[in-house]
Protein backbone atom coordinates (compact mmCIF):
# COMPACT_ATOMS: atom_id res chain seq x y z
CA UNK A 1 0.00 0.00 0.00
CA UNK A 2 1.70 3.21 -1.14
CA UNK A 3 0.13 5.41 2.19
CA UNK A 4 0.06 8.18 -0.53
CA UNK A 5 -3.61 10.40 -0.58
CA UNK A 6 -4.17 13.33 -2.25
CA UNK A 7 -3.56 17.09 -1.24
CA UNK A 8 -7.15 18.39 -0.32
CA UNK A 9 -7.52 21.98 -1.74
CA UNK A 10 -8.40 23.07 1.13
CA UNK A 11 -5.00 24.13 3.17
CA UNK A 12 -7.21 22.60 6.45
CA UNK A 13 -6.61 19.67 5.59
CA UNK A 14 -3.62 17.29 5.90
CA UNK A 15 -1.73 15.68 3.16
CA UNK A 16 -1.21 11.88 4.60
CA UNK A 17 2.33 11.06 2.47
CA UNK A 18 4.27 8.15 2.37
CA UNK A 19 6.74 7.86 5.17
CA UNK A 20 10.17 10.03 4.82
CA UNK A 21 14.05 8.61 5.73
CA UNK A 22 15.13 8.39 8.70
CA UNK A 23 16.59 11.33 8.41
CA UNK A 24 13.52 13.95 7.96
CA UNK A 25 11.81 11.90 10.78
CA UNK A 26 15.19 12.37 12.97
CA UNK A 27 15.33 16.31 12.56
CA UNK A 28 11.31 16.88 12.81
CA UNK A 29 11.38 15.19 15.92
CA UNK A 30 14.22 17.08 17.19
CA UNK A 31 12.58 20.18 16.09
CA UNK A 32 9.40 19.19 17.81
CA UNK A 33 11.11 18.56 20.82
CA UNK A 34 11.72 22.99 20.46
CA UNK A 35 7.56 23.06 19.93
CA UNK A 36 7.53 23.77 16.04
CA UNK A 37 4.76 23.84 14.83
CA UNK A 38 5.37 23.58 11.75
CA UNK A 39 7.68 19.88 12.30
CA UNK A 40 5.11 18.67 14.26
CA UNK A 41 2.56 19.40 11.00
CA UNK A 42 5.47 17.49 8.87
CA UNK A 43 5.62 14.53 11.32
CA UNK A 44 2.21 14.11 11.55
CA UNK A 45 1.32 13.90 7.53
CA UNK A 46 4.41 11.70 7.31
CA UNK A 47 3.62 9.42 10.36
CA UNK A 48 -0.18 9.40 10.92
CA UNK A 49 -1.11 6.73 8.42
CA UNK A 50 1.41 4.34 9.99
CA UNK A 51 0.28 5.53 13.74
CA UNK A 52 -3.75 4.94 13.25
CA UNK A 53 -3.08 1.40 11.63
CA UNK A 54 -1.19 0.55 14.47
CA UNK A 55 -4.10 2.09 16.51
CA UNK A 56 -6.69 0.46 14.79
CA UNK A 57 -5.10 -3.42 14.47
CA UNK A 58 -5.00 -3.05 18.26
CA UNK A 59 -8.02 -1.29 19.64
CA UNK A 60 -10.59 -3.16 16.46
CA UNK A 61 -12.51 0.27 16.40
CA UNK A 62 -12.33 3.54 14.90
CA UNK A 63 -13.29 5.83 17.54
CA UNK A 64 -11.56 3.90 20.35
CA UNK A 65 -8.64 4.33 17.80
CA UNK A 66 -9.39 8.12 17.00
CA UNK A 67 -9.40 8.88 20.77
CA UNK A 68 -5.98 6.94 21.16
CA UNK A 69 -4.55 8.57 18.07
CA UNK A 70 -4.56 11.94 19.73
CA UNK A 71 -3.01 10.86 23.15
CA UNK A 72 -0.66 9.26 21.13
CA UNK A 73 0.53 12.65 19.32
CA UNK A 74 0.21 14.40 22.37
CA UNK A 75 2.41 11.98 23.91
CA UNK A 76 4.45 12.73 20.99
CA UNK A 77 4.67 16.42 21.42
CA UNK A 78 5.83 16.06 25.11
CA UNK A 79 8.22 13.43 24.55
CA UNK A 80 9.91 14.39 21.17
CA UNK A 81 13.08 15.21 23.28
CA UNK A 82 13.69 12.25 24.91
CA UNK A 83 14.21 10.46 21.24
CA UNK A 84 17.76 9.47 20.89
CA UNK A 85 19.15 9.04 17.84
CA UNK A 86 22.45 7.90 18.30
CA UNK A 87 20.69 4.94 20.08
CA UNK A 88 19.90 2.97 17.13
CA UNK A 89 16.18 3.25 17.14
CA UNK A 90 14.78 4.65 14.17
CA UNK A 91 12.26 6.97 14.33
CA UNK A 92 9.38 5.18 12.87
CA UNK A 93 10.15 2.43 15.33
CA UNK A 94 9.71 4.42 18.40
CA UNK A 95 6.81 6.17 17.57
CA UNK A 96 5.13 3.26 16.38
CA UNK A 97 6.33 1.82 20.43
CA UNK A 98 4.24 4.99 21.79
CA UNK A 99 1.30 4.03 19.28
CA UNK A 100 1.26 0.51 20.54
CA UNK A 101 1.62 1.35 24.04
CA UNK A 102 -0.99 3.52 24.07
CA UNK A 103 -3.47 1.70 22.50
CA UNK A 104 -2.72 -1.41 24.51
CA UNK A 105 -3.12 0.39 27.79
CA UNK A 106 -6.54 1.29 26.29
CA UNK A 107 -7.36 -2.08 25.27
CA UNK A 108 -6.00 -3.15 28.91
CA UNK A 109 -8.14 -0.89 30.75
CA UNK A 110 -11.41 -1.95 28.88
CA UNK A 111 -10.26 -6.14 29.24
CA UNK A 112 -12.04 -6.37 25.21
CA UNK A 113 -8.87 -8.40 24.45
CA UNK A 114 -9.59 -10.94 26.71
CA UNK A 115 -12.41 -12.06 24.76
CA UNK A 116 -11.01 -12.09 21.60
CA UNK A 117 -9.91 -15.41 19.75
CA UNK A 118 -6.44 -16.80 19.65
CA UNK A 119 -5.23 -16.28 16.16
CA UNK A 120 -3.84 -20.00 15.60
CA UNK A 121 -4.35 -20.40 11.73
CA UNK A 122 -2.40 -17.03 11.00
CA UNK A 123 -0.67 -17.50 8.01
CA UNK A 124 2.51 -15.86 8.94
CA UNK A 125 3.54 -14.20 5.07
CA UNK A 126 6.13 -12.25 4.38
CA UNK A 127 5.23 -8.37 5.44
CA UNK A 128 4.27 -6.38 1.73
CA UNK A 129 7.37 -4.85 0.97
CA UNK A 130 6.81 -1.11 0.84
CA UNK A 131 8.34 0.94 -1.25
CA UNK A 132 9.68 3.27 0.93
CA UNK A 133 10.83 1.21 3.83
CA UNK A 134 14.45 0.65 3.85
CA UNK A 135 16.39 -2.66 3.52
CA UNK A 136 17.44 -2.80 7.09
CA UNK A 137 13.71 -2.87 8.58
CA UNK A 138 12.93 -5.36 5.88
CA UNK A 139 15.70 -7.84 7.18
CA UNK A 140 14.25 -7.59 10.50
CA UNK A 141 11.21 -8.17 9.80
CA UNK A 142 11.87 -11.29 7.50
CA UNK A 143 14.38 -12.20 10.24
CA UNK A 144 11.68 -12.70 12.87
CA UNK A 145 8.91 -13.68 10.65
CA UNK A 146 11.04 -16.91 9.90
CA UNK A 147 12.32 -17.34 13.62
CA UNK A 148 8.18 -17.09 14.59
CA UNK A 149 8.12 -19.79 12.18
CA UNK A 150 10.15 -22.30 13.79
CA UNK A 151 8.21 -22.17 16.89
CA UNK A 152 4.98 -24.37 17.84
CA UNK A 153 1.83 -23.00 16.13
CA UNK A 154 0.63 -21.76 19.33
CA UNK A 155 3.34 -20.50 20.96
CA UNK A 156 4.03 -18.03 17.92
CA UNK A 157 0.44 -17.36 18.33
CA UNK A 158 0.63 -16.41 21.92
CA UNK A 159 3.62 -13.96 21.08
CA UNK A 160 1.41 -12.60 18.22
CA UNK A 161 -1.51 -12.16 21.02
CA UNK A 162 0.79 -10.29 23.45
CA UNK A 163 1.88 -8.25 21.01
CA UNK A 164 -1.12 -6.94 19.31
CA UNK A 165 -3.68 -8.05 22.09
CA UNK A 166 -1.88 -6.84 25.00
CA UNK A 167 -1.85 -10.34 26.67
CA UNK A 168 -0.08 -10.98 29.85
CA UNK A 169 0.81 -14.47 31.20
CA UNK A 170 -2.19 -14.53 33.38
CA UNK A 171 -4.35 -13.97 30.49
CA UNK A 172 -3.37 -15.81 27.82
CA UNK A 173 -3.34 -18.61 30.70
CA UNK A 174 -6.47 -18.07 31.12
CA UNK A 175 -8.24 -17.46 27.44
CA UNK A 176 -6.62 -20.81 26.41
CA UNK A 177 -7.32 -23.22 29.32
CA UNK A 178 -3.72 -23.66 30.51
CA UNK A 179 -2.15 -23.55 33.86
CA UNK A 180 -0.12 -20.46 34.55
CA UNK A 181 3.36 -21.93 35.21
CA UNK A 182 2.90 -24.48 32.29
CA UNK A 183 2.47 -20.89 30.10
CA UNK A 184 5.33 -19.88 31.57
CA UNK A 185 7.61 -22.50 30.56
CA UNK A 186 6.32 -23.00 27.41
CA UNK A 187 6.83 -19.00 26.42
CA UNK A 188 10.21 -19.01 28.01
CA UNK A 189 11.71 -21.84 25.74
CA UNK A 190 10.12 -19.88 22.88
CA UNK A 191 12.22 -17.22 23.65
CA UNK A 192 15.21 -18.86 24.12
CA UNK A 193 14.26 -20.77 20.75
CA UNK A 194 13.72 -17.15 19.12
CA UNK A 195 17.26 -15.68 20.43
CA UNK A 196 19.04 -18.68 19.16
CA UNK A 197 17.32 -19.00 15.82
CA UNK A 198 17.73 -14.83 15.70
CA UNK A 199 21.56 -14.75 15.91
CA UNK A 200 21.95 -17.89 13.65
CA UNK A 201 20.14 -15.93 11.02
CA UNK A 202 22.59 -12.24 11.57
CA UNK A 203 24.81 -12.92 14.79
CA UNK A 204 24.51 -11.57 17.99
CA UNK A 205 23.18 -8.71 17.76
CA UNK A 206 20.47 -9.93 15.68
CA UNK B 1 14.98 -13.15 44.27
CA UNK B 2 17.14 -15.81 43.13
CA UNK B 3 20.85 -13.98 43.85
CA UNK B 4 22.46 -16.29 41.17
CA UNK B 5 20.50 -16.18 38.20
CA UNK B 6 20.51 -18.61 34.99
CA UNK B 7 21.84 -16.54 32.45
CA UNK B 8 18.38 -18.22 30.18
CA UNK B 9 16.40 -17.04 32.64
CA UNK B 10 17.64 -13.38 31.90
CA UNK B 11 17.28 -13.61 28.14
CA UNK B 12 13.72 -14.46 28.87
CA UNK B 13 12.84 -12.23 31.50
CA UNK B 14 13.85 -9.86 28.82
CA UNK B 15 11.80 -11.29 25.97
CA UNK B 16 8.87 -11.36 28.99
CA UNK B 17 9.24 -7.52 29.72
CA UNK B 18 9.94 -5.94 26.25
CA UNK B 19 6.39 -8.02 25.12
CA UNK B 20 4.78 -6.87 27.90
CA UNK B 21 3.70 -10.15 29.59
CA UNK B 22 4.33 -9.63 32.97
CA UNK B 23 2.00 -8.13 35.81
CA UNK B 24 2.11 -7.13 39.37
CA UNK B 25 5.60 -7.69 41.45
CA UNK B 26 6.99 -9.45 38.76
CA UNK B 27 6.91 -6.53 36.36
CA UNK B 28 7.77 -4.33 39.20
CA UNK B 29 11.08 -6.70 39.70
CA UNK B 30 11.95 -6.54 35.94
CA UNK B 31 11.47 -2.90 35.95
CA UNK B 32 13.29 -2.12 38.66
CA UNK B 33 15.92 -4.39 37.29
CA UNK B 34 15.82 -2.75 34.12
CA UNK B 35 16.27 0.49 35.53
CA UNK B 36 19.08 -0.67 37.88
CA UNK B 37 21.28 -2.88 35.31
CA UNK B 38 22.91 -1.48 31.82
CA UNK B 39 23.55 -5.19 30.36
CA UNK B 40 19.84 -6.39 30.94
CA UNK B 41 18.63 -3.15 29.90
CA UNK B 42 20.13 -3.06 26.61
CA UNK B 43 19.43 -6.82 26.36
CA UNK B 44 15.01 -5.54 27.08
CA UNK B 45 15.95 -2.72 24.02
CA UNK B 46 17.22 -5.58 21.71
CA UNK B 47 14.06 -7.61 22.55
CA UNK B 48 11.64 -4.61 22.34
CA UNK B 49 13.49 -3.66 18.68
CA UNK B 50 12.70 -7.36 17.57
CA UNK B 51 9.22 -7.65 18.25
CA UNK B 52 8.61 -4.23 17.24
CA UNK B 53 9.37 -5.78 13.57
CA UNK B 54 5.78 -7.50 13.91
CA UNK B 55 4.44 -3.75 13.57
CA UNK B 56 5.74 -3.74 9.92
CA UNK B 57 2.92 -6.03 8.87
CA UNK B 58 0.26 -3.51 9.67
CA UNK B 59 -1.34 -1.28 6.98
CA UNK B 60 -1.28 2.01 7.36
CA UNK B 61 -5.01 3.61 7.67
CA UNK B 62 -5.80 7.11 7.33
CA UNK B 63 -7.44 8.70 10.50
CA UNK B 64 -10.28 11.13 9.92
CA UNK B 65 -9.78 14.30 8.51
CA UNK B 66 -11.33 15.92 11.70
CA UNK B 67 -7.63 14.22 13.71
CA UNK B 68 -5.88 17.14 12.93
CA UNK B 69 -7.22 20.13 13.40
CA UNK B 70 -8.65 18.43 17.02
CA UNK B 71 -4.76 17.91 17.51
CA UNK B 72 -3.98 21.53 17.04
CA UNK B 73 -7.23 22.30 19.70
CA UNK B 74 -5.56 20.41 22.51
CA UNK B 75 -1.94 21.87 21.81
CA UNK B 76 -3.64 25.68 21.64
CA UNK B 77 -5.39 24.76 25.16
CA UNK B 78 -2.32 23.28 26.55
CA UNK B 79 -0.67 26.09 28.06
CA UNK B 80 -3.97 28.02 29.93
CA UNK B 81 -4.90 27.63 33.10
CA UNK B 82 -8.07 26.02 32.85
CA UNK B 83 -6.79 23.10 30.87
CA UNK B 84 -3.62 22.42 33.28
CA UNK B 85 -6.43 22.06 35.84
CA UNK B 86 -7.83 19.38 33.56
CA UNK B 87 -4.86 17.89 32.64
CA UNK B 88 -4.39 17.51 36.49
CA UNK B 89 -7.58 15.46 36.76
CA UNK B 90 -6.89 13.40 33.70
CA UNK B 91 -3.80 12.60 35.40
CA UNK B 92 -5.54 10.98 38.12
CA UNK B 93 -8.07 9.61 35.80
CA UNK B 94 -5.29 7.99 34.32
CA UNK B 95 -3.53 7.13 37.34
CA UNK B 96 -6.65 5.45 38.28
CA UNK B 97 -8.01 3.97 35.23
CA UNK B 98 -4.85 1.99 33.68
CA UNK B 99 -3.97 0.72 37.29
CA UNK B 100 -1.00 -1.22 38.29
CA UNK B 101 0.71 -1.18 34.58
CA UNK B 102 1.77 2.29 34.54
CA UNK B 103 2.25 2.81 38.58
CA UNK B 104 4.23 -0.14 38.46
CA UNK B 105 6.82 1.24 35.41
CA UNK B 106 6.51 4.74 37.10
CA UNK B 107 7.36 3.37 40.73
CA UNK B 108 10.89 1.86 38.70
CA UNK B 109 11.51 4.56 36.89
CA UNK B 110 12.06 6.26 40.26
CA UNK B 111 15.33 4.28 40.41
CA UNK B 112 16.65 6.21 38.36
CA UNK B 113 16.99 9.06 40.80
CA UNK B 114 21.03 8.89 41.74
CA UNK B 115 21.70 6.85 44.86
CA UNK B 116 24.19 7.80 47.30
CA UNK B 117 25.97 4.56 47.23
CA UNK B 118 27.02 2.42 44.35
CA UNK B 119 26.88 -1.05 45.78
CA UNK B 120 23.91 -2.81 44.90
CA UNK B 121 21.69 -3.08 47.65
CA UNK B 122 18.56 -4.82 48.21
CA UNK B 123 15.15 -2.85 47.79
CA UNK B 124 12.11 -3.84 49.56
CA UNK B 125 8.31 -3.59 47.91
CA UNK B 126 5.12 -4.55 48.78
CA UNK B 127 2.09 -4.77 46.58
CA UNK B 128 -0.77 -3.58 48.53
CA UNK B 129 -4.19 -5.17 47.74
CA UNK B 130 -7.65 -4.63 49.05
CA UNK B 131 -10.87 -6.42 49.86
CA UNK B 132 -11.26 -6.58 45.66
CA UNK B 133 -7.95 -8.60 45.18
CA UNK B 134 -6.39 -6.23 42.75
CA UNK B 135 -3.66 -4.17 43.67
CA UNK B 136 -4.19 -0.44 45.09
CA UNK B 137 -0.96 0.64 45.81
CA UNK B 138 2.29 -0.50 45.09
CA UNK B 139 5.45 0.33 47.28
CA UNK B 140 9.25 0.57 47.32
CA UNK B 141 11.08 1.02 50.15
CA UNK B 142 14.96 2.11 49.28
CA UNK B 143 17.38 1.61 52.50
CA UNK B 144 20.29 3.78 51.11
CA UNK B 145 18.14 6.67 50.66
CA UNK B 146 15.80 5.45 53.80
CA UNK B 147 12.52 6.67 51.91
CA UNK B 148 9.62 4.89 50.89
CA UNK B 149 7.89 5.51 47.68
CA UNK B 150 4.20 4.82 47.29
CA UNK B 151 2.40 4.52 44.10
CA UNK B 152 -1.32 4.69 43.51
CA UNK B 153 -2.53 1.39 41.34
CA UNK B 154 -6.29 0.29 41.28
CA UNK B 155 -7.99 2.65 44.22
CA UNK B 156 -10.36 5.39 44.07
CA UNK B 157 -10.00 8.62 45.67
CA UNK B 158 -12.07 9.09 48.30
CA UNK B 159 -13.46 12.67 49.30
CA UNK B 160 -11.90 14.36 52.39
CA UNK B 161 -9.94 11.31 52.97
CA UNK B 162 -5.75 11.03 52.53
CA UNK B 163 -4.10 7.38 52.46
CA UNK B 164 -1.74 7.04 55.15
CA UNK B 165 1.09 4.51 55.14
CA UNK B 166 2.31 2.38 58.07
CA UNK B 167 4.94 -0.23 58.31
CA UNK B 168 3.69 -3.37 60.46
CA UNK B 169 6.56 -5.48 61.91
CA UNK B 170 5.72 -8.80 61.85
CA UNK B 171 3.13 -8.99 65.53
CA UNK B 172 3.65 -5.65 66.35
CA UNK B 173 2.10 -2.37 66.40
CA UNK B 174 1.49 -0.44 63.10
CA UNK B 175 4.47 2.45 63.08
CA UNK B 176 3.27 5.63 61.32
CA UNK B 177 5.49 6.48 58.01
CA UNK B 178 3.65 9.32 56.20
CA UNK B 179 0.63 10.74 53.93
CA UNK B 180 0.58 9.14 50.29
CA UNK B 181 -1.48 10.45 47.56
CA UNK B 182 -4.24 8.46 45.11
CA UNK B 183 -3.51 10.38 42.46
CA UNK B 184 0.30 10.26 41.98
CA UNK B 185 3.38 9.02 43.23
CA UNK B 186 3.91 9.80 46.68
CA UNK B 187 7.72 9.35 48.51
CA UNK B 188 8.41 9.83 52.47
CA UNK B 189 11.64 9.32 54.80
CA UNK B 190 10.69 6.15 56.37
CA UNK B 191 11.98 3.36 58.94
CA UNK B 192 13.67 0.52 57.44
CA UNK B 193 11.50 -3.00 57.88
CA UNK B 194 12.90 -4.92 60.51
CA UNK B 195 13.11 -8.35 60.33
CA UNK B 196 10.99 -11.05 58.43
CA UNK B 197 7.35 -10.75 57.95
CA UNK B 198 7.01 -6.97 58.13
CA UNK B 199 3.98 -5.59 56.10
CA UNK B 200 2.33 -2.23 54.71
CA UNK B 201 -0.79 -1.21 55.12
CA UNK B 202 -2.95 2.11 54.00
CA UNK B 203 -5.75 3.49 55.90
CA UNK B 204 -7.89 6.19 55.05
CA UNK B 205 -7.44 9.33 57.61
CA UNK B 206 -8.22 12.76 57.53
CA UNK B 207 -6.50 15.81 56.29
CA UNK B 208 -3.11 16.12 57.78
CA UNK B 209 -2.93 12.43 58.76
CA UNK B 210 -4.15 10.15 61.91
CA UNK B 211 -4.17 12.53 64.68
CA UNK B 212 -3.26 9.27 67.18
CA UNK B 213 -0.63 7.56 65.80
CA UNK B 214 -2.34 4.80 65.27
CA UNK B 215 -4.38 4.35 62.12
CA UNK B 216 -7.67 5.91 62.56
CA UNK B 217 -9.69 4.98 59.50
CA UNK B 218 -10.55 1.68 58.01
CA UNK B 219 -7.46 -0.06 56.51
CA UNK B 220 -8.12 -0.02 52.71
CA UNK B 221 -4.60 -2.49 51.70
CA UNK B 222 -1.71 -4.39 52.53
CA UNK B 223 0.86 -6.49 51.37
CA UNK B 224 3.99 -8.14 52.92
CA UNK B 225 7.31 -6.87 52.29
CA UNK B 226 9.55 -8.49 50.55
CA UNK B 227 13.48 -7.81 48.90
CA UNK B 228 13.97 -7.55 45.47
Amino acid sequence: MSGAAAVAADGNDVAVKRPEDRQSLTSALVAVARKDRAAFRRLYEHTSAKLFGVCLRILQDAGEAEDVLQDVYLTIWDRAGRFDPTRGVSPITWLSAIARNRAIDRVRASKTHLSRPIEFAVALADPAPSPAQNTEAAEASRRLADCLKELKAEHAAYVRAAFFDGHTYASLASANGVPLGTMKVWMRRAFLRLRSCLERLDGPHA
Amino acid sequence: MDPTPDPDDIHALAAELALGLLEGDDLLAAAAREVGDPTFAREVEAWRSRFAAMADEIAPRKPPADAWPRLVASLDGRDSVVDLQLRRRMRTWRALAIGAVAATVALAALLVWPRPSKAPTPMFMASLTGAEGAPAFLALYDPVRGRYFVAPATVEAKPGRLPELWLIPAGGRPIAVGLAEFGRIATMPGPAPSGAGATLAVSLEPPGGSPTGQPTGPVIAKGALRSL
